[in-house]
């Protein structure tokens, strides 16, 4: 772990239904979205609503930022799904530990589950 | 009707249907959405994307399974118990692995609830007694919307006629505000991964001792409820994961403190289905009835081996490493469910079924193991995923 990686907490988005289409555009506002604190937002030149690369050693996405009030420096939020799953490690012995990774400001557009599973 | 949105399985819904429309009363906005769910995003029965009738999709499930050594079945935890059992008869006719979601997570919580480790309780003695609920890595106001407003927090119980006001307290441990711990009267916010130094600040609250950690007001303030409590609940969730390996420890610790075990997970039902049969609750090996960690979903998928996997109203490709899930498409993989999802998108032959609860009925077992009986409420042309096994089965 550096002393730049974000911990990654994964949670059950209450407005998100097992029987929702994953290949709405509503589905994708909803999961592939990262929660940051207002300090990490600017220490890393993020503004709300911006599109972010999050990576690791295990994969990457791009994800819109998402400011969350009361959160704390270093510890980000999202939503359990295919966009957070591409950050989870295949070895048994990690997967049960916390994400790390980094994130950095793109332009470029919101990952597509095709593009992560085609 | 009994709402299978979740597994409190809540029996006061009220569902009119007049002359095509539909009205539901009483349901959370999860249990309303699978029951509004009836016309949309349909699973169509399919072959390599290719659309099928359902005669053919099985057929070939069939033929799959009869020319296959190794295969495994997944899933079942939103299935009703006739499902189930069913999925254990064909794995048992063809020698097959049976895992579900337990093995992925909370599996490790749910073996000390079915194993008599520790108290449980019923969610009815919960809503007439309880006056101190613990929520410890779980966010029930998300996963289980009713759960606080229907047993555990809001209502006037039998012995708790002054409910939230008075006679309740609440507390949320977790790594991060949830929305159950913006309700909750006390709030104990973890480091990621520390819950295993709460216990042990826990124990020396509880010994008369300062805790070493965190903010020792407020643990020694939430050490005084827990010592007050005459019928305090621990819920506990799958944030626990991150400290699995000291599960001994928790359970310990709510056993010191007298208080009982709620896992708030929708997999206790399957798990306890297959515990009560073979003495394990996940990763079995049908053919010699063996448990091994290698027959879990998360291996199963990494091996070589595996020729075919039926997964039935589970969509795990979601929460295993996408890495992992990528694999449903190198093998031959089947999914059996109402809607698509992920898996299905994953899934090289779609079986859809009908909405449990909604368009079939069956028994259904509660988190806290009170077994209800779901009737149908919307006729439909889709099978039941029991009557999908059955015929697979059959057609061995």
């Amino acid at each position: 772990m550096s002393d730049n990686d974000l911990i990654i907490i994964g949670y059950e988005n209450r407005n998100v239904f097992k029987d929702d289409d994953p290949f709405d555009s509503s589905y994708t506002e909803k999961m592939a979205i990262i929660e940051l604190a207002e300090d990490d937002m600017k220490s890393n030149d993020i503004t709300d609503d911006e599109n972010v690369l999050v990576y690791n050693d295990y994969g990457e996405v791009i994800v819109k930022a998402k400011k969350i009030e009361e959160g704390d420096v270093g510890i980000a939020g999202m939503p359990k799904g295919p966009w957070f799953s591409a950050l989870l490690s295949d070895k048994t012995e990690d997967f049960y530990r916390h994400i790390h990774a980094r994130i950095k400001k793109t332009g470029d557009h919101i990952t597509t589950i095709e593009s992560l599973f085609g | 009707m009994i709402c299978l949105g979740c597994s409190c399985l809540c029996d006061d819904l009220d569902f009119k249907n007049e002359d095509g429309k539909i009205t539901v009363s009483n349901a959370c906005l999860k249990g309303f959405k699978r029951i509004d769910s009836f016309n949309k995003n349909r699973l169509i029965p399919s072959i390599n994307n290719e659309k099928k009738s359902i005669d053919d999709v099985i057929n070939k499930t069939i033929e799959i399974l009869n020319n296959s050594k190794k295969s495994a079945i997944f899933g079942l935890e939103s299935s009703v118990i006739e499902a189930q059992n069913e999925s254990i008869k064909l794995g048992e006719k063809i020698g097959s692995i049976i895992d579900n979601f337990s093995s992925v997570h909370g599996g490790y919580l749910i073996e000390k609830f079915l194993d008599g480790s520790v108290k449980t309780c019923a969610l009815d003695d919960v809503r007439d007694n309880c006056d101190l609920s613990i929520y410890w890595g779980c966010d029930p106001m998300s996963t289980h919307p009713r759960l606080m407003s229907k047993f555990s927090y809001y209502p006037r119980g039998k012995n708790r006629q002054r409910g939230w006001e008075e006679d309740r307290n609440t507390i949320s441990i977790d790594a991060r505000k949830s929305l159950t711990a913006n309700i909750t009267k006390k709030f104990i916010k973890l480091r990621p991964g520390s819950d295993f130094e709460l216990f042990e600040a826990f124990k020396d609250v509880l010994s008369g001792k300062l805790p070493k950690i965190g903010d020792k007001r407020l643990l020694m303030d939430v050490g005084t409820s827990i010592k007050k409590a005459k019928y305090g609940v621990v819920f506990a969730g799958d944030g626990l994961d991150y400290s699995r390996e000291r599960v001994n420890d928790f359970i310990d610790l709510i056993n010191d403190i007298g208080f009982k075990l709620q896992p708030v997970m929708d997999s206790i039902g399957f798990s306890k289905l297959l515990f009560d049969r073979f003495g394990f609750i996940n990763s079995i090996n049908l053919e010699d009835k063996s448990h091994s960690e290698d027959n879990s979903i998360f291996n199963v998928l990494k091996s070589d081996d595996i020729e075919n996997i039926l997964i039935v109203e589970s969509d795990i490709a979601s929460y295993l490493p996408y890495k992992i899930a990528k694999r449903l498409k190198d093998i031959n993989s089947i999914y059996i469910g109402p809607h698509n999802n992920l898996t299905a998108y994953l899934s090289k032959i779609t079986i859809p079924s009908s909405i449990a609860g909604v368009e079939s009925g069956g028994n259904v077992c509660r988190m806290d193991l009170k077994e209800e009986k779901a009737e149908k409420v919307i006729d439909s042309d889709f099978l039941p995923s029991y009557d999908i096994l059955n015929k697979i089965r059959e057609g061995l």
